[in-house]
């Protein structure tokens, strides 16, 4: 059970365009003409500028360790990669301000990559749902297991629309990524329902990539010399979307940061209070029928937690059951910088999205974090009973 | 009982194998690879006692690897086999094995040709876990699927089936720590060290036992990018001795060559000799002579030296003085290496006023852009069901690719890719728009051959005219962008994207269906429409006054822009987007007249420039098909299915509400390039 209003809700937003580079190697000197950026950023990277953030303003120097500067500083924001001290985070999530098509109303509202088991087709630049995917009622022979499992396919519905779409010469509906949808749509789907439309945005509707070149200048002779030319990729947000990040544990009596540089290149970010915590998805109570992960798992076994057929207490010991089916992206490779490390080794994440379907699982909660590293925020997910 | 049973085998990743790509060889090699194991793969499951048919493939080839006689990889990553008998099913089942083991055994065997050639022991000693890192990446790179199963509801193959099993992607995933390969982000360099000097005497030693072109000096890869970058060494390790003298090679055209290929064929008499002289310099100062000739380009044999010696911005930065093989240079050193630089530079400037002399300019200079071809199938699916086997697809595909590398060949660019519905080609800028028009006309002619209308057998094409020091792996995102979501999502299909990527990044996309783009488009309101080779040279730079045809050049685009801008309410319009005359209408209808105002605009000004005598000399009739022919590469043109009770099942509309500035620009780069006339910048 995850207790929503223990958390400070932070609006952050970039204060230009922001890098959140790849782990290709990035050194002053290198061929950098392909340094690309990722978006939305990895909870290690706003984490670790939020806790660099709160301890500067709160008594931190600014340089060596607060750790070893201030007990308080310890305690509250821990020591190191792996020690979060007394705090926890969810997120980021992406948020956008969505203007009603009726009146001159707007909403706020948090954006999830879009479930994998949604299909639809794109027109005229936008995505349109047409249904969910379900558990094959055939068991199919395959590397898996050859004597047959379940795998996620379209319903009947769609199979038809398929055949129409296929003799008209247009794409079947499919999967797509870079495709987010409201928590509202997330309620619908969580349902058992198709979104409508325009609960759905592309990814070019929410931020762009810009290339530029950048020259490093010598900062006495004001000059440039071989290898002092770099090629990154930024992302810009637009302007109704920013990041929303909860952070509890925060002594009530601590300073806020307003402004804070997140990511490479040290590019800075406002940051403000959220008066009330953002809505999130709402399942049922009940019979577990399906779990979306909302935010990237890490799972100590295989990566992906559970397959088909086996039993749900792979994904948490508070599930009863078996898993049914999956509909799985390929894994999210998530690492980080740890200042007193150096890189931290990329490690397989479920990606946000991710689909079990269960049988004979009972739940009391809709929203739970699964697997490790959830003082980080990982590991959320929706649980819906249909 | 006798049954049919068919096997559906899956190779990946495709993209972060092929795609990761700095060099052309890379590309090459990441794509002849696939292939060659997808062969190694498929010929195990033929010799469990299987019958392609996707690939189909004739008798003659069944059985065995085809992919050591060509250089150029046609085995698409996923095949399907059928197999009939009382046992079908095991027989499917147990020949996806032998096909798993096949595949493994052939990578196995490259990854340890590498391996012992240049990553011996006293290699190795200066690592840190090296042979722990490229176990574990060599071991888990692969993604193998298969699925066994039976067509069913009029289904010809199990495609369906093998759509299935990519909704669960359960695959390899280790952790990788450590310092990154400069390849591929998410594998380890193979080091392990985390200080760069520590790396740096690990890569020196590899570098050794190969030339700078095999290993750049600030490259730091993970074992699947070394393997890509230096199995052309040892090919005959890593395949056997039986491998065509085509695969034996290990020099590939740099993107800096392909775009001087045009510049260096012109050269004659005087400029040739010189030409000639100069590349004797550019050796002897360190530039490496690394670019493979092929047949049909025998004019230009004799041009060897790395590309990017013909052009005067890249020896001004001095690329080979940059990294000395001995050590910090002295000063005396580095003006000894200035005063080389210089003459090396007054040399090939002299080149190009020679050049230059020849077409009766001042100078004349290679132009530094290539471009990437990027073909597709249209609609497989709807093709299959038209032509009711799937043997008989793949007898159509066969004859297409066999094709592919004649055709490029002959505009001098060089076939990566031809299999199944797929090209991937690299050609000089301006030569691709042709080779892609013989491309489409091959693919349409050999389905024509089996009956099929023209509307049913379509391929579609992006085409990326990149400078060639762009990152390569950017170019190809941007090419399968242009493809995939422009040329076919938003254009309907049967349709060409073109993309110009400058030094800064993609500057332009232009994209409209085929019929559009060769000017034969018969549109259902009768929009005009001109092919593009045709309107190219109304776009001269040049301002001539008091003429009756003045040109569309740069003042004259950019004022109708500025107008444009002001009346479609925007200012910065993002690279592919439209402004739109009026926002909530969508339909291709136009207002009354108010589609036609951008051209009445712009109409007026072009009449305006032709002078006052000549205004009244030519009528209005007789100018005004020009700039409608002009305004139609600004406006959005795509295929869509047609209403009912149309005599064709495609309809191709214009949106005359529209307005992009792209196409303009992409018509106003062809028209430098073609003359020779694109600037590079330092």
């Amino acid at each position: 059970m995850i207790d929503l209003a223990s958390y400070q809700w932070l609006r952050i937003e970039p204060a230009d365009a922001w890098f959140f580079r790849d782990g290709r190697p990035c050194n002053r000197g290198e061929d950098q003409g392909d340094v690309e950026s990722e978006f939305p950023p990895n909870s290690t990277t706003v984490v670790g500028a939020l806790r660099a953030a709160l301890a500067r303003e709160n008594g931190w120097a600014g340089y060596g360790s607060w750790a070893d500067q201030s007990t308080p500083l310890k305690r509250v924001l821990g020591d190191g990669f792996e020690d979060l001290g007394q705090l926890r985070f969810l997120g980021p999530f992406l948020c956008k301000r969505i203007d009603s098509s009726h009146d001159v109303t707007s909403r706020e509202e948090l954006l999830w990559p879009l479930p994998q088991h949604v299909v639809g087709r794109f027109e005229d630049g936008r995505f349109v749902p047409l249904d969910l995917m379900e558990p094959s009622p055939e068991v199919v022979c395959c590397d898996v297991n050859p004597g047959g499992v379940q795998l996620a396919a379209p319903r009947m519905s769609t199979r038809g629309a398929v055949v129409r779409h296929e003799m008209r010469s247009q794409k079947p509906p499919s999967h797509p990524s870079d495709v987010f949808v409201t928590t509202a749509g997330l309620n619908t789907i969580l349902q058992g329902e198709v979104p409508s439309a325009t609960e759905c945005f592309l990814r070019e509707d929410l931020y762009t990539h810009e290339a530029r070149v950048g020259i490093r200048r010598e900062p006495v002779t004001r000059t440039t010399g071989g290898g002092d030319i770099y090629h990154p990729r930024y992302v810009r947000l637009r302007p109704d979307v920013w990041l929303v990040e909860g952070v509890a544990g925060v002594p009530e009596d601590w300073a806020w940061p307003r402004v804070m540089p997140l990511g490479g290149e040290s590019r800075m970010a406002f940051v403000s209070r959220l008066d009330e915590p953002p809505s999130f998805p709402v399942g049922h109570s009940g019979s577990a029928a399906v779990v979306i992960a909302l935010s990237p798992v890490r799972f100590p076994l295989e990566w992906w937690g559970a397959g088909p057929g086996d039993s749900a207490s792979r994904l948490s010991e508070r599930l009863a059951g078996h898993v049914r089916c999956v509909a799985l992206d390929r894994p999210r490779l998530i690492g980080g910088w740890d200042f007193q490390s150096g890189p931290r080794p990329l490690s397989p994440f479920v990606a946000p999205g991710t689909v079990w379907w269960l049988s004979n699982s009972m739940t009391e909660t809709n929203l739970a974090q699964f697997g490790t590293n959830t003082t980080y925020g990982y590991g959320l997910v929706a649980i819906g009973a249909i | 009982m006798a049954d049919t049973y068919h096997l559906s085998f899956s190779i990946g990743p495709v993209q972060s194998f092929v795609e990761q790509a700095r060099r052309t060889r890379d590309l090459w090699a990441g794509s002849w690879l696939l292939s060659y194991l997808a062969e190694c793969a498929l010929v195990a499951a033929e010799n469990a006692g299987g019958t392609a048919i996707i690939p189909a493939r004739p008798e003659s080839v069944q059985g065995r690897v085809t992919a050591k006689g060509t250089a150029v990889g046609g085995i698409p990553n996923r095949f399907e086999l059928r197999f009939n008998g009382d046992d079908a099913r095991q027989a499917a089942v147990d020949a996806a094995s032998a096909a798993t083991d096949a595949f493994r055994k052939a990578w196995d065997r490259i990854a340890h040709a590498v391996f012992d050639t240049y990553l011996p022991e006293d290699v190795r000693r200066k690592g840190r876990g090296t042979e722990e890192i490229w176990h574990r990446q060599v071991n888990n790179f692969w993604e193998l699927s298969w699925v066994v199963g039976k067509p069913k509801d009029g289904e010809r193959t199990i495609g369906r089936l093998a759509a299935l099993r990519k909704t669960f992607r359960n695959v390899p995933a280790c952790e990788e720590g450590g310092v990154k390969c400069s390849l591929m982000p998410t594998l380890q360099e193979l080091s392990g060290h985390l200080r760069r000097a520590d790396q740096d005497v690990f890569w020196a030693a590899i570098a050794s036992r190969v030339n700078t072109l095999d290993l750049g000096p600030t490259e730091r890869l993970s074992a699947i990018a070394l393997i890509k970058r230096l199995f052309p060494r040892v090919i005959r390790k890593a395949i056997g001795d039986d491998i065509s003298d085509a695969l034996n090679r290990v020099s590939w055209p740099s993107t800096a060559f392909m775009a001087a290929v045009p510049w260096l064929k012109e050269l004659e008499g005087e400029a040739l000799e010189l030409a000639r002289q100069y590349q004797q310099q550019a050796l002897s100062a360190g530039y490496q002579r690394s670019e493979t000739q092929v047949a049909g380009r025998d004019r230009v044999a004799w041009a060897v030296v790395d590309g990017p010696a013909w052009f005067a911005t890249s020896v001004r930065n001095d690329e080979p003085g940059r990294h000395p093989t001995e050590g910090e240079a002295n000063d005396e050193q580095r003006q000894q290496r200035k005063g080389q630089v210089c003459k090396l530079l007054k040399t090939l400037e002299q080149v190009y006023a020679k050049a230059g002399q020849q077409v009766g300019d001042e100078s004349r200079q290679p132009v530094p852009y290539y471009s990437l071809l990027l073909m597709d199938g249209d609609s497989m699916g709807r093709l299959l069901a038209e032509l009711g086997s799937p043997e008989r697809l793949s007898h159509c595909l066969g004859r297409f690719a066999s094709q592919v590398d004649d055709i490029v060949d002959r505009h001098d660019g060089h076939t990566v890719y031809a299999g199944g519905d797929d090209v991937l080609a690299l050609l000089p800028a301006f030569a691709a728009f042709q080779c892609a028009i013989e491309l489409r006309s091959a693919y349409s002619s050999v389905f024509r051959d089996e009956g099929m209308a023209p509307d049913v057998a379509t391929i579609s094409a992006a085409i990326v005219c990149s400078h060639y020091r762009y990152p390569l792996r950017q170019v190809l995102a941007t090419a399968h962008h242009l493809l995939d979501d422009i040329a076919k999502d938003r254009t309907g299909r049967d349709a060409v994207a073109v993309g110009i990527v400058l030094g800064s990044g993609l500057n332009a996309v232009w994209s409209v269906p085929w019929d559009v783009y060769l000017g034969i488009a018969q549109t259902p309101d009768n929009s005009w429409c001109a092919s593009l080779e045709e309107l190219l040279d109304k776009f001269e730079a040049s301002e001539i006054e008091e003429t009756s045809e003045p040109t569309f050049n740069t003042s004259f685009l950019y004022l109708l822009r500025r107008r444009f801008a002001l009346l479609l309410g925007g200012g910065h319009i993002k690279t592919g987007e439209f402004l739109r005359l009026d926002p909530s209408s969508s339909d291709s209808a136009p207002m009354a007249g108010a589609g036609d105002l951008l051209a009445d605009l712009a109409h007026a000004e072009y009449r305006r420039r032709m002078g006052k005598s000549m205004r009244s000399e030519v009528t209005v009739d007789s100018t005004r098909p020009i700039i409608d022919k002009l305004m139609s590469l600004s406006r959005r043109w795509r295929r869509q299915v047609a209403k009912s009770g149309q005599e064709k099942d495609w309809e191709i509309v214009c949106d005359l509400h529209t307005f992009s500035f792209d196409g303009w620009r992409v018509a106003r780069f062809l028209k430098q390039v073609k003359d020779g006339k694109v600037p590079d910048h330092d």
